[in-house]
């Protein structure tokens, strides 16, 4: 660019010290010309008339006057008159040449001028003579022949004198005008030359110009060919969003021909109707504040219109170019039609797909419960028969018959514990666990069936032993009884070694290493890689031998999973399997004597509770722990009985089993929410061997405030007392019935209809957001949760806010594992806030 | 720029040239100028013309304010139209032989004898002229007025101490 500028300038530099070279060439001929034409007039006309003629003239003149005075002596009556006629010719020569301008220069020649006076004075000197009387003329005659005589060299001289005077000047005029024509001649070479020179360097000049021109106009035609060969519409607009170039693509693109389209507004043209506002206001904002939203910004997903007037997406991108007539704007389309359908027909082939499995698993799951509720009635009904009088062949049927049942039992709980994996709801609760304890349980329980395999079972430390750990206990036993089970199953006469070690990171935490390593049948390479995968069992030749659903390892690694550890495996056929579980722990003190698993604090007053079991075993183990705690127990032995019990007392909680004769757990607390008795609004805990989330939707929706699983753990009463029974106060004042009401006569039932719609809407979103929250996110949390809370108090939920209060508090105090246990209540609670608002409504 | 010298020769001059011009005045009726040649006016052809100052003078008075190269200064002449002068003879075509005291003669095409152009000047600054002084008549041309009466043709057309005129076809 700056070469080019230079190039330029060096090109008008030349030019102008060419043209300057030419005029100064004009200007000396024009002054040469002038100076010719001028020295041509002097020679041609001018002001010369026929001096030399006149000089001579001046001597014949006074010749014929001197003639004429000699004819006059000579007579005695003289032609006077003829005399005087001469003398007046000669006397008015005499005067031309004294007054005459043409003799100016002349007169100034010395010679000349003597000459001149001469010739005066004596025409002075006679003129009284020739003036006066005839006689007195006549005796004057003599004198004035002397005088004639006398003055007749100087008269000749005069003449002579002048010639040479104007044969001089001529000369000089001739050498004028001669050096005026050379230099003319050398002034006109210049001028020539100059002339030529510009000729040469314009014709280069305009050479350059044609080739630039040419260069310039095939690169116009590539671009002219890229653009209308391009499959994307390029449209190009100036400011004001009038159409300057439409390529082949826009016109089939859009149905508009280019011709029609160049001069059009853009927005007129491929804008749907309902964009064209927001089009028309970009426009202007670009044009008064420069501000561009589209232009530059890489693609963009819009709605064109086509000339029929059809709407079909299409992806642009705008760039912006400086040129001499403005900004221009250059649009590239494409009509994404296709992609768009494709885009949804895959979205809807992936829903449908989700569908499918979400349908699948719940299929499966209903299936499994299905089969475990008839299961565990032949179960049952087998311990019962064991107790009547049989002989050894029945009893070992039936024992044949209890293994067969308790196997289907494992693996329909294994089923399950997959598909809670999988559906994200595999909840892990950590509590101190002693490892030994753990591993020596574990041993016992399965020695036994290594004993029938004939192969010893052992277990040790390998590193100093380590007393209590942070874990989630049921999950490490699952573990650890799955991959000693597999060791003892492929091992016949060997031997199944069980090392625990703790790989320590700091004196707090570390890794817990389990190793399981047998002498049995190993697993094939070939097989190693996909033997944590969902129904793979081991050799088919095996498969009757070993048994199992090819669900163990892969369960045993999803519970390694959400403990943030793994399962690995080494294996070398006919010599022995390596199976090892690492997870993260931290070593805690242990806990105190007395509440071994329960880390939470005992009860922090006595409750007056409602337990509604129909199973007596369940309910005398549930009342031992209630008791213990300080609690006063009521028991039911099914809902009807509950639920008459909740209605002609306040209890301050109500344990709910679910399955029960005559009257089910859900029936009862609906019976109990809806009876307008002394419990209605008790806090109301579900006790149940579902594991299934919906089911606990469900049982939520009926009115209950949690669900704890069976079996029931001292921890799990101890929590749902502490946090059900002390929030007593605040499930009594679920509503203000006050503030509802009020609220609602003020803003009449619509608009206080449409706040409740509105507040639902904001509290499924938050439920929503807080699932699986991590630390960074808990000021948003906190946030989000304020604003909540605000609404609900509002609207008089001062249950539900008093919750989301507490759940602020612990988002800003930034304790993660509160946050998740409060906000686990959220859902249960804001179905019983809406049971209250329907209620009232 | 008048010279010291031109201003002596004025001096010397202008003096004795105004007596005569109380002489040309008495002599009035002297004969001054002859026309001979192809005249063609009715009741005068082939005849000789002889005109004295007055007979000039009421064929007309035409005046010329000029500069010449024969005097210092703008002039004022008077005198009658050249062409006039030949219209009353009938002439129109040919040349007039112009033929002064001093014998000196020159050719005047007749075509060249236009209104505006030559005339034969009877009057120099109010005054006749005297021989001395170049009269008694003298062809003058309005010079200033035009490069074209500026030509040595012109100049020696200008002829001075005129006497005689010749018409010839």
């Amino acid at each position: 660019m700056a070469s080019t500028r230079q190039t330029k300038s060096k090109y008008y530099l030349r030019l102008l010290s060419l043209l300057l070279l030419v005029s100064i060439a004009t200007v000396a001929v024009s002054i040469l010309a002038m100076n010719i034409t001028r020295d041509l007039k002097l020679l041609n006309s001018a002001d010369s008339d026929n001096v030399q003629w006149s000089l001579t003239q001046a001597e014949v003149e006074f010749l014929e006057f001197d003639i004429e005075l000699s004819i006059a002596s000579n007579q005695l009556s003289p032609d006077l008159d003829a005399l005087r006629r001469k003398y007046d010719i000669f006397y008015s020569r005499i005067k031309t040449l004294s007054q005459s301008q043409i003799y100016g220069e002349l007169r100034r020649d010395a010679g000349f001028a003597s000459n001149l006076e001469k010739s005066q004075a004596f025409l002075e000197a006679i003129l009284p003579a020739i003036d006066g009387q005839e006689t007195q003329l006549v005796a004057s005659l003599p004198n004035i022949v002397a005088e004639a005589n006398a003055v007749r060299p100087f008269v000749r001289s005069l003449a002579n004198s002048g010639l040479m005077h104007f044969a001089t000047e001529s000369d000089r005029r001739r050498e004028t005008l001669s050096t005026t024509l050379g230099q003319m001649a050398i002034s006109a070479t210049v001028l020539a030359i100059a002339l030529i020179a510009l000729a040469i360097y314009l014709g280069v000049l305009a050479q350059r110009n044609a080739k630039g021109i040419a260069k310039l106009n095939r690169a116009n035609e590539r671009m002219q060919i890229i653009t209308s060969t391009s499959l994307d519409a390029v449209i190009v607009s100036d400011s004001t969003g009038k159409v300057l170039d439409y390529n082949t693509a826009a016109e089939s693109i859009f149905g508009y021909t280019r011709d029609y389209a160049i001069g059009k507004e853009l927005g007129e043209l491929i804008v749907p109707q309902k964009f064209k506002d927001a089009h028309d206001q970009g426009m202007q904002r670009m044009r008064e504040h420069g501000e561009k939203r589209v232009v530059g910004k890489g693609r963009v997903q819009l709605e064109g219109q086509h000339a029929d007037g059809t709407i079909f997406p299409v992806e642009l991108a705008i760039q912006s170019a400086s040129t001499r007539d403005g900004e221009i704007f250059i649009a590239f389309l494409r009509d994404i039609s296709e992609k768009v359908n494709a885009d949804k027909e895959l979205i809807e082939a992936r829903d449908r797909a989700l569908a499918g499995e979400k349908a699948k698993a719940s299929f499966l799951a209903t299936m499994s419960h299905e089969i475990r509720t008839p299961l565990n009635g032949l179960l049952g009904n087998l311990t019962l028969i064991k107790s009547t009088k049989l002989n050894a062949k029945q009893t070992k049927y039936i024992e044949n018959m209890e293994a067969s049942g308790s196997l289907l039992m494992n693996h329909i709980s294994d089923v399950l514990d997959v598909l809670s994996y999988e559906s994200g709801k595999l909840q892990i609760r950590l509590a101190p666990v002693d490892v030994s304890a753990l591993l020596e349980e574990i041993v016992n329980s399965l020695s036994g069936a290594a004993m029938q395999q004939g192969t010893m079972l052992e277990w040790g430390w390998v590193s100093e032993p380590v007393g209590w750990i942070n874990t989630d206990y049921r999950k490490l036993q699952h573990i650890v009884v799955n991959l000693i089970g597999n060791a003892i199953k492929f091992t016949q006469n060997g031997r199944v070694s069980v090392g625990v070690g703790l790989v320590q990171a700091d004196s707090r935490a570390g890794e817990l290493e389990i190793t399981v390593r047998d002498s049995g049948i190993g697993i094939h390479p070939d097989q190693i890689e996909t033997i944590f995968e969902d129904f793979v069992t081991g050799n088919s030749a095996y498969n009757r031998e070993a048994g199992g659903t090819g669900l163990g390892l892969g369960i045993a690694q999803r519970f390694a999973t959400v403990l943030e550890g793994h399962v690995s495996v080494e294996s070398t056929p006919d010599v022995g399997s390596i199976f090892k579980v690492t997870v993260p722990v931290s070593v805690v003190k242990e806990p105190i004597e007395g509440l071994p698993s329960a880390p939470i604090a005992p009860a922090e007053k006595p409750l007056d509770i409602l337990l509604v079991e129909d199973n007596e075993i369940n309910r005398f183990v549930a009342t031992e722990m209630l008791v213990k705690f300080g609690h006063t127990v009521t028991e039911a032995v099914n809902g009807k009985v509950g639920a008459e019990l909740a209605n002609a007392h306040r209890f301050d909680l109500i344990l709910m089993d679910i399955s029960m004769p005559v009257m089910d757990g859900r029936e009862a607390t609906r019976a109990i929410r809806a009876g307008g008795g002394a419990s209605k609004d008790s806090s109301i805990v579900a006790l149940t061997a579902n594991v299934l989330v919906n089911e606990q939707e469900m049982f939520l929706a009926d009115g209950m405030n949690d669900v704890i699983t069976k079996p029931l753990t001292e921890e799990a009463l101890n929590h749902v007392s502490n946090v059900w029974g002390v929030q007593r106060n605040a499930a009594n004042h679920l509503l203000s019935e006050k503030h509802f009401t009020e609220l609602r006569e003020i803003i009449g039932p619509e608009q206080h209809a449409k706040l409740i719609e509105r507040l639902s809407a904001e509290v499924a979103d938050l439920i929503d957001d807080i699932q699986n929250v991590s630390s960074p996110e808990l000021d948003e949390v906190a946030a989000s949760v304020h604003k909540v809370a605000g609404s609900a108090a509002t609207l008089g939920a001062n249950g539900f806010a008093t919750l989301l209060n507490s759940l602020e508090t612990a988002a800003k105090a930034k304790e993660l594992a509160e946050v998740e246990k409060l906000s686990g209540k959220l859902p249960l609670l804001w179905q019983r806030t809406l049971g209250a608002f329907r209620e009232r409504t | 720029m008048m010279t010291k010298f031109t201003l002596f020769c004025f001096l010397a001059f202008s003096l004795p040239a105004a007596i005569l011009a109380d002489v040309a005045s008495n002599t009035k009726s002297e004969i001054i100028l002859t026309v001979t040649g192809e005249i063609a006016a009715p009741g005068a052809e082939g005849r000789k013309m002889a005109y004295d100052l007055s007979d000039l003078a009421e064929l007309g008075s035409t005046t010329i304010k000029t500069t010449t190269i024969w005097t210092e200064g703008l002039q004022t002449f008077e005198g009658v139209e050249l062409a006039t002068l030949l219209k009353t003879l009938g002439v129109t075509e040919g040349v007039i032989k112009a033929i002064a005291l001093n014998d000196y003669a020159v050719e005047i095409p007749v075509a060249d004898a236009v209104s505006g152009g030559p005339i034969l000047a009877y009057k120099r600054n109010g005054q006749f002229m005297s021989v001395r002084d170049k009269g008694p008549l003298w062809v003058i041309f309005p010079y200033d007025s035009s490069a074209q009466f500026r030509t040595e043709v012109t100049y020696s057309q200008s002829i001075w101490q005129l006497a005689k005129i010749e018409i010839t076809h």
